[in-house]
């Protein structure tokens, strides 16, 4: 973009001034006070505007500034300025009350819209903040050395090649740190979920067990018992052969067969006791009739004392009897009860053996429950799945991130380095950041700090770097290069360097200046340039 | 003739054992067994075929009681059963000794029997499980004997590793009906000559549609059999699509509704489809306490054209992040990987 008139029609001290620039380099000389800052402040407005700053800011910006100093209400000025080939007339009123702005391509009669970015679209995507940080340089900075290497070492850092769209990948990666933190809660209570899970299936696991063992202790000693006793009723039976110890079904049998004997055939030993007792009974009822008669009716007293010894021997006899009998009943209804608790005891050893098959089979269908699938463990797994998931969206940005700045830096890097070397009559030949971000000047033979090389040397510098800034920034329309009284310490041979680099860049340079070496330099090294003198008008 | 013909009932299964409404589903399946039963009597139907896996395990001595008492009450009906490959007669079993009620014929042997019913001029032919696979096709070489009785197979397979079955068996062999079982699915075959019956009550989240029985009739040789529903419950799968306009909130409301239209008895298996809103989440957890919902599978993808954002951001870092993922090899991480990036970065951006 090449301006090529400034209309300042109200502005500051201006009124109705025009001033013609041409492409290439300008000198626009004025002696202080004449209104240099005036001026490119005018084109910083004309081609961003200027808005008025509300509250205490508004005490100084420039758009209280730069009101006229008469006639403030009309406060407006127009610039043409040539811009891919084609011309442009802009034009812009200030002032609060009836603010306009025009912009018309005189090449093809189009009217343009500066409020729908149209201005915005010819320059670029330029701001005024980047402008200002590149293209526009004003008086020298003041500050230390550190803080200019330094400023230059967190510029370059930080320099992002896209102009609108500032990524933040720290955002980034404070979102993914959201995402995880959410993802690691959830897993959190899904593992709960699972331990709870896995203990109470263990417990059941071991109730099962533990009914099994109980069980199948019982069993055992059951059988055992009933071995026992069928062995000693072996022993104690004579048709009966003995038994080995027999296994559980075996003794059951065994037993069921030994009732079987007992029932329907009482042993002859019985037979005789039973038919016995009856017997027995009669003979002592005799016995005692016998007796009683015998006292009655005997003459003789030695009978009579016969017949009352008679008559107690029956007596005993009957009671001895009666204590047999009822010895006998007592055993045979002990042998019932012991029979009918082995027929109990069998019963409940079957019955113990279908519990403990019973159990055994929940135990199967158990383990087979256990080998499926579990929806919370699957639920887990997705979950690590998407953490790791983070985890590598993660990682990528910082990889990413690292080469886009590696690349970018060297990019800027090597257009400083070449602006910076060209400046320097290739005295430094290369700048670069080193892994700490901290600034390093080559020579061809050393590498140097900044606190190595002069003040004028970093400043310099300075110039390279936002010269290195505003090329890569809008590659494709350069701008007009603003310098307000830049190289006002510059030392003579730094002067006729960067003079000799201004004319041979390609943007159109707008130097203003108070002094006359420039003029001088221009001069001597036959440097074309177009003149302005503010105070000739 | 008329019969009714079950399979798979899988008696002491205890489906979705550990949801809310699991403790019942056990019970439930006893009760189609019963209900099955009691329509038999109430119909005078002539016979019941229970084509295998009647148990889903190992039976209890009780449960085999219990099941024969059952039988015992039919008064007209001949029951004739086999036994599966979930309940197949091991070592242990205690099929191998249970004495049946007279009505009852369980077809024990590992090798083709038969059981005859002269008052009904039918023949069933059968054979039972004795382990827990059958791999040879020992269906194909059975014929009957005496083709001028209604003769009927009762079979249990279909698959690779369970005595598989071809699908023109009633042609080939000759039977007039085959009564087929281990197929959860109910379905009919051969114009309506062999059939699946089904499981009566479905037991897997996988059985979805209707399940019941079978009842049917043979008259001069041609069987005419229709399936007849009877199940408590059916699971349902739903495909639920979604789009970027919906919200966690529209979804639930949704679902809910529909989960009460189609009745809030029936069990559901949820699948989410379609683009959603990237910066909702779908609460899976939250979802499935709407009802009877038996899994939430999310297969929704975040609403994001990746290849327009690479094209508008070109070189930097968004556009290189999408450039790099894109070139990763497919898995579900990747492409995981590529929306937690992407979504985070934009974030950023604004």
């Amino acid at each position: 973009m090449v301006i090529q008139e400034l209309d300042i029609k109200n502005f500051g001290k201006f009124h109705n001034r025009q001033i013609q620039l041409s492409e290439g380099l300008n000198l626009i000389y004025g002696e202080n006070e004449a209104g240099k800052t005036t001026v490119h402040t005018f084109i910083r407005g004309m081609l961003f505007g200027m808005e008025k700053q509300r509250g205490r800011a508004s005490a100084s910006d420039a758009y209280r500034m730069y009101e006229p100093w008469e006639n403030p209400v009309y406060y407006a000025g127009g610039m043409r300025f040539v811009c891919g080939g084609k011309v442009f007339r802009l034009s812009r009123s200030f002032a609060r009350i009836g603010r306009k702005t025009e912009l018309v391509c005189e090449t093809d009669g189009e009217e343009l819209s500066v409020e729908q970015g149209d201005l915005q679209m010819l320059l670029d995507g330029m701001t005024e903040t980047v402008y200002r940080n590149t293209w526009c340089i004003g008086q020298h900075r003041s500050g230390t050395e550190e803080s200019l290497a330094q400023a230059l070492g967190n510029y370059m850092a930080g320099y992002e090649e896209t102009g609108d769209t500032t990524l933040d990948v720290s955002e980034a990666v404070k979102c993914l740190k959201e995402n995880r933190k959410d993802l690691n809660a959830r897993k959190k209570t899904l593992k709960l979920e699972w331990e709870k899970q896995t203990q109470s299936q263990e417990l059941r696991g071991e109730l099962l067990e533990e009914e099994i063992r109980q069980k199948e202790k019982k069993r055992n000693t059951l059988a055992a018992e009933i071995s026992q006793a069928s062995a000693a009723m072996t022993t104690s039976r004579v048709t009966s052969p003995a038994a080995d110890i027999p296994s559980d079904t075996d003794a059951e049998s065994q037993i069921s067969h030994r009732r079987s004997d007992r029932e329907p055939d009482p042993s002859p030993g019985k037979r005789f006791q039973q038919r016995s007792s009856g017997a027995s009974w009669y003979i002592c009822l005799f016995l005692i009739l016998a007796g009683i008669l015998g006292v009655l009716f005997s003459p003789w007293m030695w009978a009579r004392i016969g017949s009352v010894v008679i008559i107690a021997v029956a007596i005993t006899l009957l009671f001895i009897r009666n204590r047999t009998i009822k010895d006998q009943q007592e055993a045979e209804s002990k042998k019932e009860n012991e029979s009918l608790q082995w027929k109990k005891k069998e019963w409940a050893c079957q019955q113990l053996l279908d519990e403990i098959h019973e159990l055994k089979l929940k135990q199967e269908a158990f383990a087979l429950e256990q080998e499926e699938e579990n929806p919370t463990l699957a639920q887990i797994r997705r979950l690590d799945e998407q953490l790791a998931a983070v985890d590598l969206a993660e990682a990528t940005i910082r990889q990413i991130a690292e080469e886009i700045h590696a690349g970018m830096g060297s990019k800027l890097e090597r257009t400083v380095s070449m602006i910076f070397s060209q400046m320097t009559g290739r005295k430094y030949n290369r700048i670069h950041l080193d892994e700490k971000l901290k600034l390093r000047i080559h020579t061809s033979d050393q590498v140097l700090t900044p606190e190595q090389v002069s003040r004028g040397t970093m400043e310099q510098l300075y110039f390279a770097l936002r010269m290195a800034v505003g090329q890569l920034f809008c590659p494709d329309t350069p701008m007009p290069v603003l310098l307000d009284d830049a190289f006002a310490y510059y030392d003579q041979t730094r002067l006729e360097q960067t003079l000799r680099w201004l004319s041979a860049c390609p943007n159109q340079v707008l130097l203003f200046t108070c002094h006359k070496r420039e003029q001088e330099i221009l001069d001597h090294w036959g440097i074309p340039y177009h003149e302005v003198r503010l105070t000739d008008y | 003739m008329r019969f009714i013909h079950i399979a798979d009932v899988h008696l002491g299964a205890e489906p979705d054992r550990g949801y809310p409404w699991g403790a019942r589903r056990g019970r439930e399946i006893w009760d189609s067994f019963r209900s099955v039963i009691q329509r038999a009597g109430e119909e005078q139907t002539d016979l019941l075929l229970i084509a295998g896996d009647l148990f889903h395990r190992q039976p209890l001595k009780r449960e085999i009681k219990e099941v024969d008492s059952l039988l015992a009450g039919l008064v007209r009906t001949k029951v004739v059963m086999i036994a599966g490959n979930h309940d197949y007669i091991r070592n242990d079993s205690y099929y191998r000794n249970y004495e049946w009620s007279p009505n009852v014929t369980f077809l024990r042997g590992a090798e083709l029997e038969s059981v005859y019913f002269p008052e009904l001029q039918t023949e069933v032919y059968g054979f039972s499980y004795h382990s827990q696979e059958i791999r040879e096709n020992l269906y194909d070489g059975i014929r009957p004997q005496r083709p001028d009785r209604i003769n009927i197979l009762l079979a249990h397979g279909g698959d690779d590793n369970h005595i598989p079955v071809r699908k023109d068996l009633p042609a080939v062999s000759g039977f007039d009906y085959i009564a087929l079982g281990h197929i959860h699915k109910p379905g009919m075959l051969a114009s309506g000559r062999m059939a699946y019956a089904g499981a009566l009550e479905p037991i897997d989240m996988n059985d979805t549609g209707p399940h019941g029985y079978i009842s049917g009739e043979i008259a001069n040789g041609q069987p005419r059999i229709t399936f007849v529903r009877a199940a408590s419950r059916e699971y349902l799968h739903k495909e639920w699509r979604i789009t970027p306009e919906d919200t966690f909130e529209t979804v639930r409301a949704g679902i809910r509704h529909f989960i009460e239209e189609n009745s809030s008895h029936n069990i559901y298996k949820i699948i989410l489809r379609g683009q959603r809103d990237p910066d909702i989440f779908l609460d899976q957890e939250e979802l499935q306490t709407l009802g009877n919902i038996i899994r939430v599978e999310d297969g929704t993808e975040p609403d994001l054209d990746y290849e327009k954002l690479e094209r508008e951001h070109g070189d930097d870092l968004v556009g290189r992040y999408i450039r790099r993922l894109r070139r990763m090899p497919d898995s579900r991480i990747n492409e995981d990987a590529l929306y937690y990036g992407v979504h985070a970065l934009l974030r950023g951006q604004r």
